[in-house]
C-alpha cells in the first residue's frame, strides 16, 4: 500500500480554523475557499474534523462536507460530534469516504460495528488522542475528558468491532509544529496492523519521514501545510526520493 | 450528448456527477437515469458502492436492469465504476444468490486475505494496461483510488484491459468489451488521472 500525506483541516462548524493543543482556535479562513484551494492541489485525501462539535452537541455540518465533496476529487474523511449510524449515513452522503470517531469509539463501540456492517471496516477511523508525551493516557471530548480506558485493550475492542484504520494524535504535540509522538506511533502499531494516520506536532518534511519510519501508513498535518511554504506534493516527492512508495500522479 | 447516472439509492452521486459535468460543453446535459425517461443516453455510468446484493435489487427494483441492458445492446456506452464494474458480471461470492447483469462473462471473487494486505483493499494504485485503445491515462502509471473487497474475474481474456497489484497477487482493474468499460476504482476520487480518464471517457462517447 503506498504511504499517503493528509492535509488537516479543522472547523468550528462554519470557518476553517486552528489550534495549539487542542486549544485556543482562531479562525484561519472561509470554508467553501479553503475547500478550492485544496481541490487544485490534487492531495491524497484530506481529513476535515470539527472541533467544536461534540462541546455543540451536533454532527459535523453537512453544508460544510459539501463544499469539499464539491470541490475535491479525492477521498476526504470527516470527523466531529458523530454519534449514530444516522450521523454517519449523512457523512456518507455529503461524500466523505470515511467517518472519524473520537469519544463516540470510546463510549458508544457497537456504533462502529453499525457503520462498518453498512459502509465496510475502510469506511471507519477511530481517533486515539493521547493527552501527551509522558503517559499513554487517552483523551475524548476534543481532548477536554481524561478517558480511563488502557490503550493495549482499546485498540484490541476498536479492532475486533470493526474500525479499519486508526488516527493516532497527540493533544500536546498539536499545533506545536515541535516533532510528532514518535513513541506513540510506535507503541500502537505494535498492536494493530491496521494502518495507522500519525497526526499531531509536524514541523519538517523529516518529521513526517521519521513518523513513516516508525510505523505509520500515513501522515497528517495541519499547521506545516497552513504556515509554512510546503506542500503535501512536495512531502510526496520528498517521501519518494528517500525510498517511500507514495502515490504516482 | 446526454449522460445518465445510475442511482442505486447508497451512493453519493455529488462526486460523480460533478466529475463527469467537467469535460462537457454547453449543449451537453447530465441527468440522474430513470426507466421512463424517453431520452437515449450516449453515455450511462453505473457507480456503486456497497454489497453486490443491494446494488443488482436497486436495479431490479424498477426494472432498471433490462431497460439498462436493452440500451447496451442498442451501442449506448456504459461504465460501470468499483460495485458498478462488478455488476456488469454474472454473479458475485459476495451474493451468491443474486445474478448480475450478465454484460460480462465472469465473476466476482473476494481479494485473497492471505496477502497480509488489509481487506476492503484501500488507497492509491496505478493499473498494468495490456490492451487500450482509448484511454491512454490508464496507461500512464499513475495512480487511482481504489476502494474494494471483491473483483471481476472474467471469463474471456480478450475483456481483460488492465491489471493492479494487490500485495504479491494481481487483480483485474479495468474490463473492456465493445461498448462497456469497467474499471475497479473511483475515477471521481482519482484526482488529476481520474479527471483526465473521466474526459477521455466522455469523448469515447461522443
Amino acid at each position: 500500500m503506498k504511504y499517503r500525506v493528509i492535509p488537516t483541516l479543522l472547523t468550528d462548524g462554519e470557518n476553517i480554523v486552528k489550534g495549539e493543543k487542542f486549544d485556543n482556535w482562531r479562525t484561519i479562513g472561509n470554508a467553501e475557499a479553503i475547500s478550492q484551494v485544496f481541490g487544485k492541489r490534487d492531495v491524497d485525501e484530506l481529513l476535515l474534523l470539527d472541533v467544536t462539535a461534540r462541546l455543540r452537541k451536533v454532527p459535523i455540518s453537512v453544508k460544510l462536507m459539501s463544499f469539499f465533496s464539491n470541490n475535491l476529487n479525492v477521498p476526504f474523511s470527516v470527523g466531529g460530534g458523530i454519534n449514530s449510524l444516522l450521523d454517519a449515513k449523512n457523512c456518507f452522503r455529503a461524500g466523505a469516504e470515511k467517518v472519524v470517531l473520537g469519544t463516540a469509539a470510546f463510549q458508544n463501540q457497537n456504533l462502529i460495528s453499525e457503520i462498518a456492517d453498512v459502509f465496510g471496516t475502510q469506511a471507519v477511523v477511530a481517533s486515539l488522542d493521547f493527552k501527551e508525551v509522558q503517559s499513554d493516557v487517552l483523551m475524548t471530548n476534543s481532548g477536554k475528558i481524561k478517558s480511563v480506558e488502557v490503550l493495549e485493550e482499546i485498540v484490541q475492542s476498536l479492532e475486533k468491532k470493526g474500525v479499519g484504520e486508526f488516527l493516532v494524535q497527540s493533544c500536546e504535540k498539536d499545533g506545536t509544529m515541535s516533532g510528532m509522538d514518535i513513541n506513540k506511533i510506535e507503541k500502537v502499531r505494535k498492536l494493530t496492523k491496521l494502518p495507522i494516520i500519525a497526526s499531531g506536532g509536524a514541523g519538517s518534511m523529516e518529521d513526517l519521514l521519521h513518523a513513516i519510519n516508525s510505523g505509520a501508513s500515513a501522515v497528517a498535518a495541519g499547521a506545516l501545510f497552513q504556515f509554512t511554504e510546503i506542500t503535501p506534493r512536495q512531502v510526496g516527492s520528498f517521501l519518494s526520493s528517500q525510498g517511500i512508495s507514495v502515490r504516482n500522479r | 450528448m446526454l449522460i445518465s447516472v445510475i442511482d442505486l439509492g447508497i451512493n453519493n452521486l455529488t462526486s460523480v456527477i460533478n466529475s463527469f459535468s467537467k469535460p462537457l460543453n454547453s449543449n451537453d446535459s447530465i441527468e440522474v437515469f430513470n426507466s421512463s425517461n424517453s431520452n437515449s443516453p450516449d453515455l450511462l455510468i453505473l457507480p456503486g458502492l456497497g454489497k453486490f446484493s443491494a446494488g443488482m435489487e436497486a436495479l431490479q427494483s424498477n426494472n432498471m436492469n433490462y431497460k439498462i441492458i436493452g440500451l447496451v445492446n442498442s451501442g449506448t456506452k456504459l461504465v460501470g465504476i468499483c460495485l458498478g464494474m462488478q455488476l456488469l458480471s454474472e454473479r458475485s461470492a459476495e451474493s451468491p444468490n443474486t445474478p448480475g447483469l450478465g454484460l460480462i462473462e465472469g465473476h466476482c471473487e473476494k481479494l485473497p486475505l492471505s496477502q497480509g494486505e488489509p481487506v476492503p483493499h484501500t488507497g492509491w494504485e496505478s493499473i498494468e494496461v495490456s490492451s487500450t485503445d482509448h484511454f491512454s491515462s490508464l496507461s500512464s502509471g499513475r495512480d487511482f483510488y481504489f476502494v474494494h473487497s471483491y473483483h471481476l474475474v472474467p471469463k474471456n481474456k480478450e475483456d481483460i484491459s488492465g491489471i493492479t497489484r494487490f500485495g504479491n497477487d494481481r487483480f483485474i482493474s479495468v474490463v473492456q468489451k465493445n461498448n462497456i468499460l469497467g474499471v475497479q476504482f473511483h475515477p471521481e476520487k482519482s484526482g488529476e488521472a481520474g479527471i483526465d480518464l473521466v474526459s477521455e471517457i466522455v469523448a469515447w462517447a461522443r
